[in-house]
């Protein structure tokens, strides 16, 4: 028996249209977007973290990068314009800068009582020098009974801020190139 | 983010460069004469200050002071410190040579003996450092001039803490010698490294009080300081007030004066 070629079973493939992977590639905006979220949400955490504004303006516009030379250094050995105030566990944070770059200052106590300058060693600042002997109740008594600290870290030696702090900052930094 | 890293086209300040950055926030805040008290290097820059601008400082308190040119090993020391800070940033051999710089043996402690509180967190703290900027601070340090001979000059009060196994030990008699001896008084504390702020800073609270009271300053009262305080004139006579009736866990002192 002949078998009409009209009546052959012929296995056809399915012929679907092949669906659009959508989108096959993601306009440019996704990107953007993300980064807004991404943006947000660092901003949101941030912010109802405690981080007191001057800290954060100092991180964002660090002071030791470059010291822009005052002009009037030229002409008088005083120091010129600074205020940078940070509260520093109990301590103020002053940034004075100098004919010769920003020096860091903390100031604990009373301004009016005799002042007592302090300098750390090598690769230490006030925290990690005379942290001993003013957490010593003794003298840390004593010493704020009669004077005002103030402490003076060496150029590049102040305590830096948190490792979130400068996370945040990177994170910013980031965001601003991808935008 | 506060110690950013110092750019490099910036000149390397010298030791004379730090004191004048002093006497700048000295004006900036409008002080007259200051105490001054400063840690090894700092003690360096504060004498330094305290010979360049003699009425500004009502006295010092150093701890470990320097004042020669480098020994040679300390010379050695500083220039394994400034290559590896150089090459290989804030390493552990560093760590390790900064320690040796600040602590005795007994708290840095060893195989058998676990090394203390203090120099863990002080371990931490070093991670923080930029190493540019210790790099730059050691170089000025370690190109110091000798002040010796302006010693004699200085008229303030001076009162020298040393640890006994400091490296700087003989450097500090040696400052001792050269000062005038009727303003100044050495005081070694046994069992001690370099930092005796962060070792034993009770050992440092006696010979204190004694230094500021020829300043006419007088320990807290029972109204201002607190009541809890051994210092208070009201709580404790006079002569309780030595080491050993303070109940302080103090290492004997030697006292030269």
């Amino acid at each position: 028996m002949e078998i009409k070629r009209e009546n052959r079973l012929v296995y056809k493939p399915l012929q679907l249209k092949p669906r659009p992977l959508y989108p096959s590639v993601p306009p440019l905006n996704i990107y953007r977007y993300s980064v807004y979220i991404y943006l947000s949400l660092f901003i949101y955490i941030y912010t109802h973290t405690v981080i007191d504004e001057e800290v954060l303006n100092r991180a964002l516009f660090g002071f030791q990068t470059r010291n822009p030379e005052p002009p009037a250094m030229a002409e008088s050995s005083d120091s010129v314009s600074i205020d940078v105030e940070t509260i520093y566990l109990g301590g103020k944070e002053h940034i004075v800068r100098t004919g010769r770059g920003s020096v860091s200052v903390i100031i604990y106590g009373d301004q009016e009582k005799p002042a007592l300058v302090t300098y750390p060693d090598l690769a230490l600042n006030h925290m990690s020098c005379f942290q001993g002997l003013f957490f010593c109740p003794e003298a840390a008594t004593l010493l704020l009974h009669n004077f005002c600290i103030y402490h003076i870290s060496p150029p590049g030696h102040e305590s830096s801020c948190s490792w979130e702090l400068q996370q945040f900052v990177l994170m910013i930094q980031f965001c601003l190139l991808m935008i | 983010m506060g110690a950013a890293a110092i750019c490099p086209d910036d000149p390397v300040l010298s030791v004379d460069d730090l004191t004048d950055q002093i006497i700048e926030v000295l004006n900036y805040f409008g002080l007259g004469a200051v105490m001054c008290m400063g840690v090894t290097a700092g003690a360096y820059v504060l004498s330094m200050f305290a010979m360049k601008y003699r009425e500004r400082v009502l006295g010092l308190i150093l701890v470990s002071p320097l004042c020669r040119h480098p020994s040679w090993t300390e010379w050695f020391c500083n220039k394994v410190m400034s290559n590896l800070l150089y090459y290989y940033g804030m390493c552990s051999l560093l760590k390790e040579c900064l320690l040796y710089r600040y602590f005795s043996k007994e708290v840095r402690g060893s195989a058998e003996v676990p090394e203390s509180d203090i120099v863990q967190a002080c371990r931490r703290l070093l991670d923080e450092r930029q190493s540019i900027n210790v790099f730059r601070f050691l170089q000025a340090i370690n190109r110091r001039p000798d002040i010796t001979e302006g010693l004699k000059t200085l008229k303030c009060r001076t009162l020298i803490f040393v640890g006994e196994n400091s490296p700087f030990y003989a450097e500090a008699l040696h400052m001792t010698a050269r000062l005038d001896r009727r303003y100044c008084a050495l005081v070694e504390v046994q069992a001690c490294g370099s930092m005796v702020t962060e070792e034993q800073p009770h050992a440092m609270l006696i010979p204190l009080e004694y230094f500021l009271m020829g300043y006419g300053m007088c320990r807290p009262s029972q109204l201002t300081g607190s009541p809890r305080s051994p210092l208070s004139p009201t709580c404790i006579s006079p002569e309780l007030l030595s080491p050993e009736s303070m109940g302080l866990k103090l290492k004997p002192i030697k006292t030269r004066i």
